[in-house]
This record gives C-alpha cells, structure tokens and sequence, in this order.
C-alpha cells in the first residue's frame, strides 16, 4: 500500500477559491480495500454536483473524509478554499451536510434538536432556526417529537439543520432517499432554488434520473475512484448516438450499411432498426444514413435520434468498466 | 405538506457577510449554549429523569414519610423519623449507595446518547471541536445531578433535624438535647437513678448503685443496715455527674445539626473520650 502523508499543500486560506471541493490523490483504506482511491475532484462553485456511482462504489465515505468524519490516508483536499483538516473549523463552519440518512434525538422536538445544532454554530445560528424550518415546510410541526416524524420530515429537517450555518456548500448523501415522488419534487425544487441563491450544492446518489433533471455537472465513481467527471451535456456528448430507423426492409438496410464508412452498429428489431453511432459522431450523419437507404431502393418511414438519458450512460460505462476487467 | 410557494430564501436567512465567522469553534472550550442545550437534551428524557428523582429523593422522601406516619400513629412502637441514626444511614448508605449509580447513569447517558442515536456526527460537521462537544456533558451531567441531590439531602437533613428524637441516647441514657448546664444538672438532680448510675463519672461518690441484672441502668439503693441516703446527697452527686458530663453531651447533642451533620467523625471522638472518663463506679 502506498501511502502518502497527509499535507496541506493548498497554501490558500480564505474562501475565494474557485472551487468549492478540490480534492487530490485523496485516498481511503478500509484494510486492503480502497473505499476512496486516489480521488482527484473538482466541484465548481455555484451549481448542483451530482457524485454518483453503484452501491458500495465509495460515495458516503468520501463525503465522511471531506466531512472531517474519518481520516483520509492520503492525499489532499480543501472545501471552500480552506483546507481539510487544518482547517476544518473554518471550512465546515459554511458547509451544511447530511451523511446517511438525517438522525437527531428521538425525544425532543425538531426545533429542539435544531437548537442542539445551533449552538455548536456561531451565535447568528439561533436566529436561523424559524427560517431555516420554514424553508423546508416544517414550521408546523416543528414543535413535535422527532419519533413521530416521517423519514420524508427527518430528510427536511436534515436539510433544515444544513441551512442553520447560511451554507456555501451543502453536501447531501443520498437525499432523495425514503421520499415519495411529491417529495423528490419538493427536494429537487429546494436543491435548485439553494443553487439559484449562489450556494454549492454535491449531493450523492445512485437516482440518476434525478440527478440528470438536478444536477448541472456530475462525477462517476466506481470501486472508490472517480472514472469521469463534467458537466452533463460534455459527458453526455461522449455517449453513442443511438438513432431508430423504421424502413421497408430492415435486413437488407442492415446489409446497406454493414458496408458503408459510418462504422454503425446494427440491431434489427420488431420496431425496426437500432443503429449505434460512434461518440462524437455529428448530427450529418443521420443525413448520410437516411441517402444510403435511400439510394439503396428502401422507403424509410421515419428516423428518430434516441436522446442518450445519464442513467443509460452511466450503465454504458459501468458495464464497459465491468468488461475491460 | 407541501413546501413555501417561494423559492426565495427568507431574508433572514442569507447574510450578506458569507466569510467564516469568528467564533473560534476550534477551541476545546465549549460554549454556555452547547451546555444549555446539554442539559435539555438529558432533561427531557423523561425516563432518566423520572428514575434520577425517584432515587435521590423519592427513596429518601418515602422512607422518613412513612417514618413520620408510623411516629405519629403509634409513637410508643415508631421512634422518631429523624436523629443521628436515620441520618448517617441515609446519607452514608442510601444516598451514598443510589447517587453514586445516578450518576454513573447520567453520565453513561450523557456521554454515549448523541453516538448512539447519531447526532455526534451532525455536531462535529458544524466545525466544532469534539473535545468540547464532549466537555459540554460534563457541566450538564452535574448541573442535573447535584441539585437533585442538593434537593435530597435537604429533606433528609431537614426531617432528621426537625424530628429528631426529643430524647437522645447518650452512654445508653435517654437525656433530652440541647440542654445548657443549668438544665443538664437540673435533668440530672429529677432523674438520679440515670444520672448516678447510668453516666460514667471519674471520682468518689457516696451513693451506690444496685442492678437485679434485668434492668439496662441500675438504680440508686441504699446499703442495707446503712442510713438512708439523703435527698441533698443524692443532688450533690447529680449535680456533680452531671457536671462532669456535660462537655462530653453539649458537644455531642448541643448542636446536633451542625456537629452530627456536617462533621458527624467527631461524635465518634467525643464518644471515645466519654468512654475514657468512664467512672468505674458507674458501672458497678
């Protein structure tokens, strides 16, 4: 195991950086198994970051690390600008975060436990208390016992918690997770009103659908390492481009372009042709495909770009990952 | 439940100054906030705090009540509630005993609670330095406990001090407390057979004393063929017995909520030297 010692080598100390996580060769060993491994990660500030992967890929103890929750035993990392751990009362003092699900003390009231976590911030916190359940909707119920809450109510206080600090950067682990779908509602609106105020939102999450309609840019990381990281539109640029035709002969179009220079690949199907085009290709290509069946003596009835969805790239590149091992 | 129309932060929300405040949350000292809401997270536990009262003082507070009912009901069978006796067994025993096991719960309590049920986290990612989350518990583990004990300790001391026998023991004579030495002497001249016979007493004096062996005091008995023994001469002897005694009563029963209570040790002291100035007389 290589190890390297732990330096602040991020000579800044103030909250200007550009970005609001960096991380490098950041790396976490559970015994033989590197939960984060040699992590390089940048979130910019300002916009909804989506941190996925599969389960067990390493996404929560990377936040725990970053969180000051676990030791990393290697690399280097800053929030905000202002590095981790030396220092973390400065960093964490502008973040709000919730790692696993969202747990506070069974038996006093949700404002209550809000006041607990208050009273660890600055003074100004206390004050933040009525706005911040406000905010999450939970003003009502606020002066009722955390054991009857709901796992939806926990997630809103979570959040609520997050915003008693007035944070720049909220990092959220899995926080669409026990909500019903009027709640992943709520909480995507909430995410993206939080990004249109200017703060940082990362939040993990293996709900990819979701992240694609929250998230402006994500990282991809598989077995504790980040395999691809971008804004959705670059990322997804680099996906195949999958386009449906439906023609009179599907075999012999599947014969046409066997032999044309597209280099497609050809599924026929009951609905017709499955043609997968090589990333990067231009939208001209579907022009070219259209001719070659044309020119061929084929009547096409329709040709139909398939828009690639994250969810579906990220099973490409996963699975592609699964395959070169 | 549906969340605010607006998805504008309350004013009151956003600070127009984003820099990290100035609160040195690095420090090992926690704040008197942190401890106040300590010290509601451990009050509301109603079970905790149930168990705590009832131990430091229910227990105590329920023992001397039925103390005092039995007293008042059949005060010849129930001695008083209070004394020297239920004192030392309460506070050295009882009190001792539970407080000690109060206190090791609270503090279990207070020190495990906030892992157990996951808050620590949720602490510490405010910034805030663990030594003084955890330090916070300690002031309020003892802003709980001692005025619980404060509050049982003053219904023991108050009971033992305010029904304390009317009568106390002293060298196995039943004499009443807080008597000057004027009233000790006189005490001593109305009840010569405890006086004479009962109080040791260092020197001569010519009266003796007889017990039939089924008595715990003997009594004052003329010599058979002597004269009869005078009442002025069994005054004199009192009077001086009782003299004699009287250091060794007034600091063992003069002040009894000061001596017995606060340095209990010295009766024991105060006992042994009485014991040494024992008349040997007295105990034939």
């Amino acid at each position: 195991m290589s190890t390297t010692l732990l330096e602040d080598t991020s000579s800044e100390n103030s909250s200007d950086s550009q970005w609001a996580v960096e991380t490098h060769g950041l790396t976490k060993r559970f015994g033989d198994n590197a939960a984060v491994n040699d992590v390089e990660l940048l979130v910019p500030r300002g916009c909804a970051f989506g941190y996925l992967g599969p389960n067990g890929a390493g996404k929560t103890t990377l936040i725990r690390v970053l969180l000051g929750l676990t030791h990393a035993d290697a690399g280097t990392m800053s929030l905000l600008g202002f590095s981790v751990p030396r220092h973390r009362d400065k960093a964490l003092a502008r973040v709000g975060a919730i790692v696993d699900e969202p747990r506070f003390h069974p038996h006093l009231t949700g404002r209550q436990n809000l006041q607990i976590l208050a009273a660890a911030r600055e003074h100004a916190a206390r004050d933040r208390i009525d706005a911040s359940l406000e905010r999450v909707g939970m003003t009502q119920r606020a002066d009722v016992r955390v054991s009857k809450y709901s796992m939806g109510m926990r997630q809103r206080l979570g959040v609520a918690a997050c915003l008693l600090g007035d944070p720049q950067l909220l990092i959220l682990d899995e926080p669409m997770n026990g909500l019903d779908p009027a709640g992943m509602h709520e909480m995507r609106d909430m995410i993206l009103s939080l990004v249109a105020e200017g703060r940082t939102v990362m939040l993990s999450s293996h709900l990819l659908d979701e992240v694609e309609r929250t998230c402006d840019a994500v990282a991809i990381v598989d077995k504790g390492r980040v395999i691809r990281q971008g804004s959705i539109a670059e990322l997804l640029a680099g996906a195949t481009m999958e386009v449906q035709v439906d023609c009179s002969s599907p075999e012999r179009a599947r014969s046409i372009l066997a032999t044309s220079t597209l280099g497609a690949q050809i599924d026929v199907g009951t609905s017709g042709l499955s043609i997968h085009l090589a990333p990067g290709t231009g939208r001209d290509a579907i022009a070219e495909l259209n001719r070659l069946l044309v020119d061929g003596g084929l009547n096409v009835y329709r040709l139909q770009q398939i828009q690639v969805s994250l969810e579906s790239w990220f099973l490409e590149v996963t699975s592609r990952l699964g395959e070169t091992e | 439940m549906t969340l605010p129309s607006t998805n504008t932060m309350p004013s009151s929300l956003i600070t127009s100054e984003r820099s990290a405040p100035q609160d040195r949350r690095g420090s090992w000292i926690p704040t008197w906030s942190m401890i106040k809401t300590r010290i509601l997270e451990l009050r509301k536990r109603r079970g905790l705090m149930a168990a705590l009262i009832l131990v430091n003082i229910g227990i105590p507070a329920i023992f001397l009540l039925v103390r005092l009912i039995a007293h008042v009901v059949a005060p010849k069978s129930y001695g008083p509630a209070g004394g020297y006796d239920i004192f030392t067994g309460l506070v050295a025993g009882v009190m001792f005993v539970f407080g000690f096991i109060v206190a090791a719960t609270l503090g279990c309590t207070a020190g495990s609670v906030d892992l157990t049920e996951g808050m620590f986290r949720h602490l510490v990612m405010t910034g805030r330095s663990r030594v003084a989350l955890y330090f916070a518990r300690i002031p309020a583990g003892l802003a709980i406990i001692v005025p619980l004990v404060a509050v049982g300790f003053t219904i023991v001391c108050a009971v033992c001090v305010f029904a304390a026998p009317t009568k106390l023991s002293y060298q196995g004579v039943n004499v009443p407390p807080g008597l000057s030495l004027t009233g000790f002497e006189s005490w001593a001249t109305s009840h010569p057979n405890e006086a004479l016979c009962g109080m040791p007493y260092r020197g001569p004096f010519g009266v003796p004393c007889a017990n039939n062996g089924r008595e715990r005091i003997g009594k004052v008995q003329a010599i058979p063929g002597a004269k009869k023994i005078s009442t002025a001469t069994l005054r004199a002897d009192a009077v001086k017995v009782a003299k004699q005694n009287y250091v060794a009563y007034s600091h063992t029963f003069l002040s009894p909520s000061n001596l017995l209570m606060v340095k209990p040790g010295s009766t024991a002291r105060v006992k042994q030297s009485a014991n040494s100035n024992q008349n040997p007389q007295a105990q034939s």
